[in-house]
């Protein structure tokens, strides 16, 4: 009975902490992404500061979490990321709402598809 | 994560049923589950080993999902005989009293030439002396030969003879194996005296030498300059 006790703790043990780092994933992203769009709409409103506040503390809460997202996503999609934060933070302070309305929204895509890639869909399994 | 094990469920799965079905001579020693753990385990290490961007974890799930899964299968093939035949099969008689059966051996995917080569292997030329030639689930070909072909046995001559048991090694080039002495019951003196009755003046002189549990001495002399 051991013996086949094990095997099947380890596959539910697998099952369950992969649905936990999806439900982090995913509470992580809509954290960040709250922020960032509160940021968009702060930048609409000619508020830089306060969307470069924002913006930040969404980079801060990026990086608070950086080691565990290193251990569970890949390398190019993290840095994908860190890059999207410099850019957008870099078009608030020259204030060019064009170009910062487009980074942010390839910066929301990416982190959008960090945890997307990790639903259990069709798509994503075959 | 989740999906990295939902993946490597299918595909350990599709990959057991595919080998399953090429059949038992592509099998070789090992059961089909775990010839795709074998085949799969060394590439699953490799790849996040040679790249850095792929999170060790990436490794890790599919391999630990694979260890358990072929522990799982290991259990129902114990458990189960319906699920064993399922998996591994069940053997194949391919020869029946020195006849062929064509119908099992092409079922097997077996050719006539492959057959004769495996019985070549074990030392049969002639396919009259089989009685039943079995290929086994692990590919293996079992033969039993006719009652007229068997070699002749001591029993069969109505001789006893002593039993030599396992024979330990004493001398391995020139090194005096002390324990084995010892679990033989025998003590520095008895090597002395037995090396010297054979012309060894020193254990070094001697390349290998063994005892039996009878007491048979085996020993060879190091050949000149080695």
């Amino acid at each position: 009975m051991r013996r086949i006790v094990i095997p099947l703790l380890l596959l539910t043990g697998i099952c369950l902490a992969g649905s936990w780092n999806l439900t982090f994933l995913r509470g992580h992203v809509r954290s960040l992404s709250a922020l960032l769009e509160q940021a968009e709409a702060a930048a609409g409103a000619e508020d830089w500061p306060r969307a470069e506040a924002l913006t930040q503390q969404a980079q801060q809460l990026w990086q608070a979490k950086r080691s565990y997202i290193c251990i569970v996503l890949h390398q190019d999609q993290i840095e994908e990321a860190d890059a999207s934060f410099h850019s957008v933070l870099a078009f608030i302070r020259w204030q060019e709402l064009p170009e910062y309305t487009s980074s942010n929204a390839l910066l929301l895509a990416q982190l959008e598809h960090l945890w997307a890639a990790e639903l259990f869909t069709a798509e994503n399994l075959f | 994560m989740l999906i990295a094990f939902f993946r490597t469920v299918i595909l350990y799965l599709l990959i057991v049923i595919g080998i399953r079905l090429m059949g038992k001579r592509q099998v070789g020693e090992l059961e089909p589950a775990e010839l795709v753990l074998a085949m799969l385990l060394s590439d699953l290490a490799a790849v996040p080993m040679q790249d850095f961007g792929i999170p060790l974890i990436y490794g890790l799930i599919p391999i630990v999902t694979l260890l358990a899964l072929t522990m799982l299968l290991s259990v129902l093939t114990l458990k189960s005989l319906r699920f064993r035949r399922l998996l591994c099969g069940r053997p194949s008689i391919v020869v029946r009293q020195g006849v062929i059966l064509q119908q099992e051996l092409s079922r097997t995917r077996m050719t006539p030439e492959e057959l004769m080569e495996e019985l070549r292997l074990q030392g049969i030329s002639d396919l009259r002396q089989v009685n039943y030639a079995i290929l086994e689930t692990s590919g293996q070909l079992s033969v039993l030969l006719r009652a007229r072909a068997q070699p002749v046995t001591p029993a069969d001559l109505g001789q006893e003879p002593e039993e030599a048991g396992l024979p330990l090694t004493i001398i391995n080039q020139g090194l005096v194996f002390t324990d084995n002495l010892s679990r033989r019951g025998l003590d520095q003196r008895w090597l002395a005296r037995e090396l010297s009755s054979r012309g060894f003046r020193s254990p070094r002189e001697v390349f290998f030498m063994t005892v039996d549990e009878a007491g048979n001495v085996c020993c060879m002399a190091k050949e000149e300059g080695k």
